[in-house]
């Protein structure tokens, strides 16, 4: 699939991935990069950028094996973006298929 | 590429942003690592599955755009120069003050000048039947106080556009000395 495409969408789906329950980074690479075909490391900036424009925050929680792990929380900031997000996307989504569809064409 | 050699390119790669940041990030890529191997996978299949180190390197440093003003502001001089800067600028606000008052005054005595002679000229023309035998001489004279008016005119223009012209780079000088020093 276009890389172009992805980029633009990376964002939400991290977002909606932590709605419901809270994670750690592995599992939300491990989990994304099943369901669409890219790098794992891919992940890891945005997370970093969602943290820094306090989308979510992090907590480090101990683990069964090894070091604790870095828990990601969606924050009340977080799910309204998300929330707008979903909005505009389902939109977008819209005109692009009628575009495409050939409905607004004539 | 095995996990230390990975993060070791990462963290060099990365080099553009704070260490804080650096050891954060190579902390979090480093944990990933831990949790893949204790699902079996080998230190190569991870680091090829987490992607090129310079295309995440660049993804964290793109993400992170607010870093480097931040960097940049903090090493902004903000003593000394922009303190000299404005001591000139201060400087040069008092020297412009009697400048501006000779310019200013050379102006309104070329605008008193041309009313006067053009007054003169206007009176002697209406003496023109008075003029007798030096008639000639008293034209002559005449037509060169006007071409003098004329040039006076011209120079009181040219005065107060090239006031107005180092008025204005006057003014954004000083606005730049202020605000971003030399």
């Amino acid at each position: 699939m276009n890389i172009q495409f992805k980029k633009g969408v990376l964002d939400m789906c991290v977002l909606a991935m932590l709605r419901d329950k809270d994670s750690y980074g592995y599992d939300i690479a491990d989990s994304l990069s099943r369901k669409i075909k890219l790098a794992d490391g891919t992940v890891y900036p945005i997370l970093r950028k969602l943290a820094s424009d306090g989308l979510v925050n992090t907590y480090l929680m101990e683990s069964q094996n090894g070091p604790p792990r870095k828990y990601y929380h969606l924050t009340d900031e977080g799910k309204k973006v998300l929330e707008e997000y979903i909005t505009d996307w389902q939109e977008f989504n819209k005109v692009v298929a009628g575009i495409i569809g050939g409905h607004e064409s004539e | 590429m095995n996990k230390k050699e990975y993060l070791e390119l990462l963290g060099k790669e990365l080099g553009a942003l704070p260490y804080n940041d650096v050891k954060e990030i190579t902390d979090e890529i480093e944990s990933h690592f831990v949790a893949a191997m204790a699902e079996g996978k080998t230190e190569e299949q991870i680091s090829d599955e987490l992607g090129d180190v310079h295309e995440l390197a660049k993804s964290y440093i793109e993400c992170t755009p607010y870093k480097l003003p931040q960097v940049l502001k903090d090493k902004a001089p903000k003593s000394k120069s922009s303190v000299w800067a404005k001591v000139f600028s201060v400087f040069l606000c008092i020297l412009a003050v009697p400048i501006t008052a000779c310019w200013v005054s050379f102006d309104i005595s070329l605008v008193a000048q041309i009313i006067i002679r053009s007054g003169v000229f206007v009176f002697r023309i209406g003496k023109y039947s008075e003029w007798g035998i030096y008639k000639f001489s008293n034209l002559m004279n005449q037509i060169g106080s006007c071409f003098y008016v004329i040039f006076l005119g011209c120079l009181l223009y040219f005065g107060i556009r090239l006031l107005i012209f180092a008025g204005k780079k006057f003014i954004r000088l000083n606005r730049r000395l202020w605000t971003r020093g030399f």
